[in-house]
């Protein structure tokens, strides 16, 4: 048997007693050790990926719902950081779960926080350099986001919800929102101090931020913002945004 | 000439004890990591990066899969190469194990058949990661709960030979070799015996669970046992001084048992150290 053929074999036998058997003989019953590692490395993965998610539903609702998945999703990294960007749509269709509609949205604001955790680091964006743009080429140049910021528009409160379960934010001015008091508009990213944030934005910051992920050069990205609010202020906004790190470099060709 | 452990004990560093450690800096003489956990950037990386400037560091992978027939993931490869690159570990190792078929990966270390097939494709694919990484490799042996009918080299021999061929060193797991004596039948002291002396480079210690229908899993959750202690006095005595870990990767106590764990370590080395 070539080794291609037995690792396929081995991997049915997890699940299967009579493959175990046939493969494994005496030590057969070694193999149930390796499917319960493998669901649970899967589950365990989702529980630290889905930190609101598990808050909001608890960690029995949690661990079921997360075998439930990982049952049906094989991982393709050796590092289990990678696993579970299908777990919010895995959510949307869980019967179970169906009485909690926003869950999947923060679970999809969960993985945003997740992947800006673990994105690569970004060097500091140069004022200098985009003050020696010359003037003809400033409208072309594109803005460009931190591999960590992530951008999420839903019909729930998300950020907010997100807010609500932070540790020690829990105060007044975070109190718990009812799921129907309406859509936002959130903004995930990682501060200079290495600190995954969540933000509110208004339309017109969204539609910016999400037209520099787009790639499209400042002249449209403002256009779009405009469109959204007139007074959208680009100085104050850009100097905030870098100062977050959430804008990191522009360049003046084709995105990257 | 490649960088080396200190001939001491060293702790697996797992990411609730970081900030501490950092804080304290406690009498250890290297740590050892997981590399996947730092793998992109961010606070992890960044502690890490500071730990490092304190202590030397072992980067022991457990998610490349060596031995998978399927090929190596190079993207994981290259991550991997960038943490050594940025951290210049004093050691750096991976295990004699699979992971992956073309439709799945399974996350976990699988066990190889023992046969001149597998053997020629560990050499192969040991001889790729090191090429990557621009590193000699420790190559660790595995804990199984199965073995195969196409087992045909005793496990003592598959590693010496694993060794010879790749150029690989060995990161003996003693913990790994009794639970295979109980799970599989397999003699610890002939592994022992077939082990060549200057292969070993590394020593790992941990301790193990007993599942209701008699199997032992390697869950590196428990303290180290006493019958483990006894072969890593008997393995000092066979290698000479080698470095040696303590591992914990779950039920997580805090640093401080960990560390009065590494003084058993700490004084059998010394006891080895001073014949």
């Amino acid at each position: 048997m070539s080794l291609d053929d037995l690792q396929r074999r081995f991997a049915r036998a997890m699940h299967d007693p009579e493959e175990a058997s046939r493969l494994f003989g005496e030590h057969a019953r070694g193999a149930s050790a390796y499917a319960n590692n493998a669901l649970f490395n899967r589950a365990d993965a989702l529980a630290e990926a889905y930190p609101i998610v598990r808050q909001l539903v608890g960690d029995e609702f949690f661990g079921g719902m997360a075998r439930a998945h990982a049952k049906l999703t094989p991982s393709h990294s050796g590092d289990l950081n990678r696993y579970g960007a299908a777990f919010a749509d895995f959510i949307a269709q869980f019967p179970p779960a169906q009485e909690l509609p926003y869950l999947a949205d923060c679970a999809r604001l969960d993985w945003l926080c997740h992947l800006a955790y673990y994105a690569e680091d970004e060097n500091n964006f140069s004022f200098e350099a985009l003050a020696a743009v010359p003037p003809e080429q400033q409208a072309g140049l594109c803005l460009q986001l931190a591999r960590a910021v992530g951008l999420l528009r839903s019909r729930w409160p998300v950020a907010s919800l997100w807010r609500a379960h932070q540790p020690l934010e829990h105060d007044a001015a975070n109190a718990f929102p009812s799921p129907d008091q309406g859509g936002e508009l959130a903004l995930a990213w990682r501060d200079g101090r290495n600190r995954v944030q969540v933000r509110r934005l208004l339309p017109a910051e969204f539609a910016f931020l999400d037209a520099c992920r787009l790639g499209l050069p400042l002249a449209e990205a403002l256009e779009r913002a405009l469109d959204e609010d007139l007074e959208f202020d680009f100085g104050v906004s850009l100097q905030r945004w870098v100062n977050d790190q959430v804008i990191v470099d522009f360049n003046l060709d084709a995105p990257r | 000439m490649s960088p080396t452990l200190p001939l001491a004990a060293g702790l697996g560093l797992r990411l609730p004890h970081i900030r501490e450690v950092l804080a304290r800096q406690p009498d250890v003489a290297w740590f050892e990591v997981h590399p996947e956990n730092y793998f992109g950037g961010g606070a992890n990386l960044a502690a890490l990066t500071a730990v490092r400037e304190h202590y030397p560091l072992s980067l022991h992978g457990v998610g490349m899969g060596l031995g998978s027939a399927s090929p190596l993931d190079r993207g994981h490869l290259m991550q991997f190469r960038q943490l050594i690159d940025r951290l210049a570990p004093a050691s750096v190792s991976e295990h004699l194990s699979w992971n992956r078929t073309p439709e799945e990966c399974y996350n976990d270390l699988l066990p190889l058949p023992y046969s001149e097939a597998a053997l020629e494709l560990m050499v192969a694919r040991v001889g790729e990661a090191q090429d990557v990484l621009g590193r000699r490799l420790l190559i660790e042996n595995l804990s199984a709960y199965v073995s195969y009918a196409e087992d045909a080299i005793p496990e003592g021999e598959f590693l010496a030979e694993l060794s010879r061929r790749s150029g690989c060193g060995l990161l003996l797991d003693l913990n790994n070799l009794y639970v295979n004596e109980h799970n599989l039948g397999r003699s610890t002291q002939m592994a022992l015996a077939a082990l060549p002396r200057d292969a070993i480079g590394e020593i790992h210690v941990a301790g193990f669970e007993e599942r209701d229908d008699g199997l032992w899993l390697d869950s590196h959750g428990t303290p180290v046992r006493e019958a483990v202690w006894a072969l890593l006095a008997q393995a000092l005595m066979r290698f000479g001084p080698v470095p040696v870990l303590l591992e914990r990767d779950n039920n997580l106590p805090s640093l401080d048992e960990l560390l009065s764990e590494l003084g058993r370590a700490k004084a059998l080395l010394q006891e080895v150290s001073s014949t």
